[in-house]
């Protein structure tokens, strides 16, 4: 460490932990008003924690490491009163985990991405020409989904649209967002209603890119997470293999 | 969802949607009360009638109440279990308690309650080391789930595991985290087809129960297999959830419903009064078949009410019945029978009856003496279980002072084969009497066909699920000690030879008539009925 005057040193020490102590303040009234909310986006959380332990000797494993622990900064933000932060850190990871997810099934371009020889663009990520949820695609990786895409797809995009509204500084959430750390309800638990639909979104995508694939050891780690999130959706009752009905009228 | 798209079935529905869908009546709020309180529960009914709605909406409750109540509900749903091809008792008891434990964690990690092992926090925060301990409970599961999928021999499936030791787990939980106590709400929990099954399950829900646990579970009619340790009137309290027909708010709670998924609708429906409330009566209080229908006469209007009403209860509601058939071979000759039964029968005698006094008969009720032939029963048990009759009151006393089982007919197989069934379903409201029946005693020439279960003809896949039965001595059967001694005097010991005999054959013993023999005989068949289907 360098020398610098003690003064120095503690004046900016000061000004931090002036700012820390209110970061303090802001994590006591976030978790303590937020209950509910904030166990859920962790359950969800731990379930995809599952998922990258089920995904683990994936050539993309990296990337998601990575990105989770993105997904863990973010929250800290978003506890702490960094708002914007925590939008734009989730909308990373939203965007590393379905970006990784999609071009593994391009190696080549997936390489050229990580060794930095090429953009991963979100345009492509949810073409429905040739997207993760393109029906050339689901064919090929999950054909159970392919009556479901539009729906998925579009909670896909919206999950991002809202994370760039914070980023972006449009009006409406520029004007909202506090311009000092403190506490705000509605943009916390808009945060937590945003993460709870990025890491739904995430895992669906890993049902449709990998679930088929997983060993049935991999298939049982995950299993829970797909009955208690998705069994509302025919194509994981098929994958799942649980009885269906005739919904014939 | 996309909009102005009728959802049949709970199961394809989020929590929220479950909310915003919900239409209280009375015995609704009554049931979920219950469901939320900490009695044990048992929920009857047939399929479509909403069982498992009431179910999400207690949970859907519960979660929003757990700050301030701390109890947590636990929604397990038995699905699967038919598919678990196994004929080993252990390994189902273990696939069960697996799961309940499973769900268990996952409602307590939601809740907050259990910490969350692989929490990415723990990484972030370098060097700290706050490992979780697992929890007993998930160490219970780790074990309960290598033993029901250790395909092995079944001797090594014994974990030594027992529903006590999940008790001791939850009441830890519970002590540990301020959780005051777990509803568990199980679904689909008795498969109909498998006697075995249901008794292991009611066994494990007796066994279950404690002041930190209370079970509800919700069960098809016909599932009447509860074991020797479970006895219904005093282990559980029995809800039946079909809705009355007859209860004077019964069409506005199911406009209602409807309504409530589809709000556009309200006009049209507002319009063709008379023809929703034919459609809604037909469905005879259950609302899965009165969403299908109406979603299938869209646009509401008479002509395509009475073609929606032929299609789907002259056909759709019988081929369904009859599908049950393939899917479980060794019941195919009493699920055609049924079907031939209530066709024939008795909506063809009441049509003619019709006919014949030129003004209808108001009859949708049926009586069955008790003493009708097993087979005939077990028909009847499956008719419930699709909702084509609805059990309305055992015990009920008939002509010259028999008693028997009552039934209701479902109102829009009664109504469809006449030439305009949306006239003549309206005709028939408002002049039902739970009082008229039509009777169907202890010998019915109808019953023939089916009164004895032909082992011979059997093949060869329902001889080996039914062999060790066939064997089985007759003091394994529930007799009277009477009954045994005058079986065993005419040389009748083992189940086989007591079915190869006739009831006139029993007959030939002192003291034992045509009541004596039949129930030595409905009871020898109803041993070997149960293994039927596997």
């Amino acid at each position: 460490m360098s020398q610098r005057s003690a003064e120095n040193a503690s004046s900016v020490e000061k000004i931090m932990l002036k700012l820390h102590k209110s970061c303090l303040d802001h994590i006591e009234q976030a978790t303590g008003s937020n209950e509910l909310e904030v166990n859920q986006v962790l359950h969800l959380e731990a379930d995809l924690a599952a998922w990258l332990e089920a995904l683990d000797s994936k050539p993309e494993a990296q990337q998601f490491q990575s990105a989770h622990r993105d997904f863990g900064l973010a929250f800290y933000a978003a506890m702490t009163g960094l708002y914007r932060q925590a939008f734009s850190t989730l909308r990373s990871f939203l965007e590393v985990t379905v970006g990784a997810t999609y071009l593994s099934s391009h190696e080549f371009k997936r390489r050229q991405w990580v060794s930095g020889k090429h953009d991963i663009s979100w345009k492509a990520i949810t073409s429905t020409e040739s997207g993760l949820y393109s029906t050339p695609f689901l064919e090929e990786f999950c054909p159970e989904a392919v009556d479901e895409q539009e729906e998925m797809l579009e909670k896909l995009k919206r999950t991002y649209r809202r994370c760039s509204e914070y980023i972006h500084g449009n009006v409406s959430t520029s004007q909202m967002l506090p311009t000092e750390i403190s506490y705000r309800e509605d943009i916390t638990k808009e945060w937590l209603s945003v993460a709870d639909s990025a890491l739904n979104a995430t895992m669906h995508c890993f049902i449709v890119r990998y679930y088929k694939d997983l060993s049935r050891s991999s298939k049982g780690i995950v299993e829970g997470s797909l009955e208690d999130h998705f069994s509302h959706l025919v194509s994981v009752r098929k994958l799942l293999g649980l009885p269906l009905e005739e919904t014939r009228s | 969802m996309s909009k102005n798209e009728l959802q049949f079935r709970t199961e394809d529905l989020t929590l929220e949607d479950v909310g915003k869908f919900f239409v209280e009546t009375e015995f609704d709020r009554q049931t979920i009360d219950v469901l939320k309180s900490k009695k044990t529960v048992v929920l009857q009914g047939a399929r479509g009638v909403g069982k498992s709605f009431l179910l999400k909406v207690a949970q859907k409750e519960m979660d929003e109440e757990f700050p301030n109540s701390k109890t947590l509900a636990v929604y397990v749903t038995f699905n699967k279990a038919g598919l678990l091809q196994t004929s080993d008792p252990e390994r189902f008891k273990h696939w069960m308690l697996a799961k309940i434990c499973n769900r268990i964690i996952r409602e307590a990690r939601k809740k907050g309650v259990l910490q969350n092992k692989s929490s990415v926090f723990a990484t972030l925060s370098s060097g700290a080391d706050d490992e979780a301990i697992a929890s007993r409970l998930e160490t219970l599961w780790t074990s309960l789930e290598d033993a029901w999928k250790n395909d092995s021999a079944p001797l090594e499936t014994d974990s030594g595991i027992d529903p006590e030791m999940i008790k001791d787990a939850v009441e830890d939980l519970c002590d540990q985290s301020g959780v005051r106590r777990i509803a568990l709400l199980i679904d689909e929990a008795a498969h109909v087809f498998i006697p075995e099954q249901q008794r292991q399950f009611f066994t494990v829900m007796r066994d279950l129960r404690s002041p930190y646990l209370s079970v509800k579970a919700a069960v098809y009619p016909g599932v009447t297999y509860f074991g020797d340790s479970f006895q219904m009137s005093h282990d559980a309290e029995l809800i039946n959830v079909n809705r009355n027909i007859l209860e004077p708010d019964y069409l506005a709670s199911m406009r209602q419903i409807v309504i409530r998924q589809d709000s556009t609708l309200e006009k049209v429906i507002n319009r063709n009064g008379a023809v929703f409330d034919a459609l809604a009566f037909a469905s005879s209080g259950n609302p899965r078949t009165l969403l299908k229908t109406i979603s299938a006469a869209s646009p509401l209007n008479t002509t395509n009410a009475q073609r929606v009403m032929k299609e789907y209860y002259r056909d759709t509601i019988w081929s369904e019945h009859s599908a049950l058939a393939d899917r479980y071979v060794g019941h195919n000759s009493v699920i055609h029978w049924g079907i031939d039964f209530i066709k024939h029968e008795v909506i063809s005698t009441l049509r003619r009856g019709s006919r014949q006094a030129g003004d209808h008969d108001k009859r949708v009720f049926l009586w069955i003496h008790r003493d009708a032939p097993a087979a005939v029963k077990e028909a009847l048990r499956l008719l419930c279980y699709s909702g084509i009759l609805h059990e309305a009151g055992t015990w009920v006393v008939a002509t010259r002072g028999l008693t028997g089982t009552r039934y209701m007919l479902n109102i829009g197989t009664r109504t469809a084969p006449e030439a305009d069934p949306v006239s003549a379903t309206n005709q028939l409201r408002g002049s039902i009497s739970i009082k008229r029946f039509i009777e169907f005693g202890a010998n019915h020439e109808a019953y023939e066909s089916i009164a004895r279960l032909d082992v011979e003809k059997m093949d060869e896949v329902q001889q080996e699920y039914i062999r060790s039965q066939l064997d089985r001595s007759v003091d394994l059967l529930d007799l009277t000690a009477f009954a045994r001694k005058k079986c065993k005097e005419l040389g009748y010991d083992t189940v086989r030879k007591i079915l190869a005999a006739s009831e006139t054959d029993l007959q030939k013993a002192k003291q034992v008539g045509p009541v004596r023999s039949r129930r030595v005989m409905n009871t020898a068949t109803a041993a070997v009925m149960e293994h039927l289907s596997g």
